[in-house]
C-alpha cells in the first residue's frame, strides 16, 4: 500500500477549512461594543472638564487684573485596583441551566435505541469538558467582556436545549455516524443520560449539518425559532446572571483591602481676588490689591469607591492673605473724636487713635493729612499697606477621577469646602513697622469653596504614593459685605504622600 | 462597499461596518478556532475575544498588509493566550525530524474526524501542529509565542504527530473490525 505524508493528509483536508460559528457570537460582540462605547463616554466628558478646568487655572494665572505667582497646592487621593473574575458565578449557572434541560430531554431520549444512549456516553465527556473549559475560560477572561461571554454560554445551553426538541426525532439517524466508536460501561448509562443533556442536542446538530445535508434546511427553520426563545428566556435569566456577578463582585471587593488610604500633605497657598473692591472700606476700592502666599497643611483621607473614583475628606489648617497697597495712616486723637473709624474693623485696644487712609481717593473723614498738622498727632503720617490675615480650618469633600491609573497617575479633583473660620487680623506694615488694627467683622465665620484641580501621582509601592496636586478653589461666601466686586479665590499645589491601609 | 471603505469605516467604529466585517470573516476566523480550542465553546469565546482585538485594534492596522493575514494572527494569537503559560514536561524524542506517514487508504477520512483528532490533543501538541503543518510558522516563531524553545517545539511537534497517527489508525482498525462483526452476526 502506498504511503502518505501525515502533515499532507491534514493540509489537504483543512486547507480552506471555514465553519458558520452560532450567531450568538455575533449578539455578545454587539454587546461587548456597546458597553466598551457607553465606558468611553464617560472619560470623555471628564477629559473635557479637565481641560475647561486647566483653562480655567491658565487664565487666572496670567490674567491682566492680578500680579500673580504661581503657588502650589497639595492633595492626597487613592485609587484601587480591584480585578475580579466571576468564574464561580458562571459555573453555578452553566451547571443549573443543564439539569433543567436534560430532565426534558431523559424523557425523550428513554426510548430510543442502545446507540444513541452509547452516543449520549460520549457525549457526556463533552459536557464534562465544555464545562471545564468555561470555567477556565472564565477566570481567564478581562473585566468587561466576561460578561457577555457568560451571555454567550447561556445562550449556547439555551439554544442546544431548544434544539434538541426538535432533533430529537433526528438523532437516531446520527447515531451511524458513531460507528464503531468506543462504547465503554453501559452500567453508567442513567448518569449518562442525566449528564450528556444539553451537549447532545448541540452535538447532534453539528452532525447533522455534515452528515446530512438535507437536514440543514430544517435545522435553519428550528434555529430561528428558537432564536426567539432565546431570547426571551435569556433576557430573563439574563438579570439572575449579572445580579449573581454583581454581588460577587460587591464580595470580593469587600474583602479586598487597600480601599482606604491616609497621608499628610503640605501647601503653599497663593490667595488673590477677581473684581475690584475691598472687604475692608469703599475707600480702598481703587488700590492695587496683591495677593498673599500662605501655608495650607494637613491630613487628608480618602475611599476609593471604585478603579477610578475616589471620595476624599480631611482636615487642613490654612491661611489666606493679601495687602491693600498704598495706605497711610497715622495716630491721632481724632479718630475717637471724629468718628474716623472704619466700621468693618473692629479695633483692638490698643489700636483706636489709629486712622487709616489711601492715598488714591481723599476723604475727609479719614483724612490723615491734617493730622501732621494736629497738635494731639502722636506720629506723623507714615505710608505703608494693609494686610489682611484669615486662618481656616478646612474640611474638603472632592471627588478624584483616575484619567491614567499605572506607577504614574493623573486625576482630576473637583470638590468643595467648608471653611471654618479661627483667625482673623488686619493690620499694618509701614517699612519694618507692623501695627495690628484688629478684626474685620464681616467675615463668616463659615465659608464654602468650590475646588477644581488636577492630581498627578507615584506609585513608590502599591501602598504609598506621592501626591502633586495643583488645585483652583473658589471662595464663596468669604465676606457678609464687600465694596465692589471682590471674589477670592486660592491656588494651592499641595504635596504629600499617601499610605494605603 | 470596498474593503478598504469597511475597514475606515471600522477605524471609525460604525457598527454597520463592523457587522458585515464580522460577516465576511467570520466563518473563516471560525475555522481557526475550532483548530486551536478543545471545545467548541471555547472556540466560540476565541471567536469572541478575537474579534473584540480586531475592532479594538483596527485603527493600528495600516493598509499596507493583507488585512485577512492580519485578522488570522490575532485569531491565533488570542487562541493561544492561554496555553502560554502553561508548562508541559517534555521529554524530548529522539529523532524528532523522522517523517511520519500513515496509509494512502486513510486519505478519505472526512475533516470533521480530523479535527476531532487535532481536538483531542493535549493544549501544546495541538497549538504546535497547528502552527506548523496548517499555518506555516516556524518553530522559532512558534518558540516565541508559546514560550518554549525550538527544540521544545520541536519535540512537541513529534508527539503531535505520532499521536495523530495512532487515532487515525486505530480508528480505522475500528470500523474494519465493527463491519466484520456486522457481516458475521448477519451470516449466523
Amino acid at each position: 500500500m502506498q504511503k502518505k505524508k501525515l502533515d499532507e493528509l491534514f493540509q489537504e483536508k483543512f486547507s480552506d477549512f471555514k465553519e458558520a460559528p452560532n450567531h450568538n457570537v455575533w449578539r455578545a460582540i454587539d454587546a461587548s461594543l456597546d458597553k466598551k462605547k457607553k465606558k468611553r463616554m464617560i472619560p470623555f466628558w471628564w477629559q473635557l472638564g479637565g481641560i475647561a478646568a486647566a483653562l480655567a487655572i491658565t487664565f487666572l494665572l496670567f490674567n491682566p487684573f492680578s500680579d500673580t505667582q504661581t503657588n502650589d497646592e497639595i492633595f492626597v487621593g487613592t485609587q484601587q485596583k480591584v480585578e475580579e473574575t466571576n468564574s464561580e458565578s458562571v459555573d453555578k449557572n452553566l451547571v443549573d441551566t443543564p439539569k433543567v434541560a436534560t430532565e426534558q430531554l431523559v424523557e425523550k431520549t428513554s426510548g430510543k435505541s442502545a446507540k444513541s444512549q452509547e452516543k449520549n456516553q460520549m457525549t457526556t465527556k463533552n459536557q464534562e469538558r465544555v464545562t471545564q473549559s468555561t470555567r477556565k475560560e472564565s477566570s481567564i477572561s478581562k473585566g468587561d467582556w466576561s460578561q457577555n461571554k457568560n451571555a454567550l454560554v447561556e445562550n449556547r445551553t439555551k439554544e442546544s436545549k431548544a434544539n434538541a426538541k426538535d432533533n430529537a426525532s433526528i438523532s437516531t439517524n446520527n447515531s451511524t455516524n458513531g460507528l464503531g466508536e468506543t462504547l465503554p460501561n453501559e452500567a453508567s448509562v442513567e448518569n449518562a443520560q442525566s449528564n450528556a443533556k444539553v451537549v447532545t442536542s448541540t452535538e447532534n446538530t453539528d452532525k447533522n449539518k455534515m452528515g446530512f445535508k438535507g437536514l440543514e434546511s430544517e435545522n435553519a427553520v428550528t434555529a430561528n425559532e428558537t432564536d426567539q426563545e432565546n431570547q426571551e428566556i435569556s433576557e430573563a435569566d439574563k438579570k439572575s446572571i449579572f445580579d449573581a456577578i454583581v454581588n460577587q463582585e460587591e464580595e470580593k471587593q469587600n474583602t479586598t483591602t487597600n480601599r482606604w488610604s491616609a497621608g499628610p500633605s503640605i501647601a503653599p497657598v497663593y490667595f488673590n481676588a477677581i473684581g475690584e473692591g475691598s472687604p475692608v472700606h469703599s475707600i480702598f476700592v481703587p488700590n492695587s490689591k496683591s495677593g498673599n502666599i500662605n501655608l495650607s497643611y494637613g491630613l487628608s483621607v480618602a475611599y476609593a469607591v471604585s478603579k477610578k473614583l475616589t471620595i476624599r475628606s480631611g482636615i487642613h489648617k490654612v491661611d489666606y492673605g493679601y495687602d491693600t497697597d498704598d495706605v497711610t495712616f497715622s495716630s491721632s486723637l481724632n479718630a475717637l473724636s471724629s468718628n474716623g473709624q472704619i466700621a468693618s474693623i473692629n479695633y483692638a485696644s490698643t489700636s483706636k487713635s489709629l486712622i487709616i487712609s489711601s492715598k488714591e481717593v481723599v476723604s475727609d473723614k479719614f483724612n490723615t493729612t491734617n493730622s501732621s498738622l494736629d497738635v494731639s498727632a502722636k506720629s506723623a503720617v507714615r505710608d505703608g499697606f494693609m494686610s489682611q490675615q484669615l486662618g481656616y480650618l478646612e474640611l474638603p469633600l472632592e471627588i478624584n477621577y483616575a484619567l491614567v491609573d499605572k506607577k504614574f497617575g493623573v486625576n482630576l479633583i473637583g470638590g468643595v469646602s467648608s471653611l471654618f473660620l479661627i483667625d482673623n487680623a488686619v493690620s499694618l506694615t509701614a517699612g519694618e513697622l507692623t501695627t495690628e488694627i484688629g478684626e474685620a467683622n464681616n467675615i463668616n465665620d463659615l465659608n464654602f469653596s468650590a475646588n477644581m484641580g488636577i492630581g498627578l501621582n507615584y506609585k513608590f509601592s502599591p501602598k504609598i504614593r506621592f501626591n502633586l496636586e495643583p488645585i483652583f478653589k473658589y471662595q464663596l461666601n468669604t465676606f457678609s459685605e464687600i465694596d465692589g466686586t471682590f471674589r477670592p479665590y486660592s491656588i494651592g499645589v499641595y504635596s504629600g504622600l499617601s499610605f494605603k491601609f | 462597499m470596498s474593503l478598504e471603505e469597511l475597514i475606515h469605516n471600522c477605524k471609525k467604529g460604525d457598527r454597520k461596518a463592523q457587522e458585515l466585517l464580522y460577516r465576511a470573516y467570520a466563518d473563516t476566523l471560525f475555522g481557526i478556532c475550532l483548530k486551536y480550542s478543545y471545545t467548541k465553546a471555547e472556540a466560540e469565546d476565541n471567536l469572541h475575544d478575537s474579534f473584540m482585538t480586531i475592532f479594538e485594534k483596527i485603527g493600528q492596522f495600516k493598509n499596507t498588509g493583507s488585512f485577512e493575514g492580519w485578522m488570522k494572527r490575532i485569531t491565533v494569537n488570542t487562541a493561544l493566550q492561554k496555553y502560554r503559560k502553561e508548562e508541559y514536561l517534555n521529554v524530548v524524542s529522539e529523532n524528532t525530524e523522522a517523517e511520519v506517514t500513515v496509509d494512502n487508504a486513510y486519505s478519505d477520512i472526512d475533516l470533521q474526524t480530523l479535527l476531532g483528532y487535532i481536538r483531542d490533543l493535549p493544549n501544546k501538541y495541538r497549538a504546535t501542529f497547528n502552527l506548523y503543518v496548517l499555518d506555516g510558522y516556524t518553530h522559532k516563531e512558534i518558540g516565541q509565542l508559546l514560550g518554549t524553545t525550538t527544540g521544545t517545539s520541536k519535540s512537541n511537534l513529534a508527539r503531535a504527530r505520532i499521536l495523530l497517527k495512532q487515532k487515525i489508525e486505530t480508528k480505522i482498525s475500528q470500523s474494519v473490525v465493527g463491519i466484520l462483526v456486522i457481516i458475521t452476526t448477519h451470516f449466523l
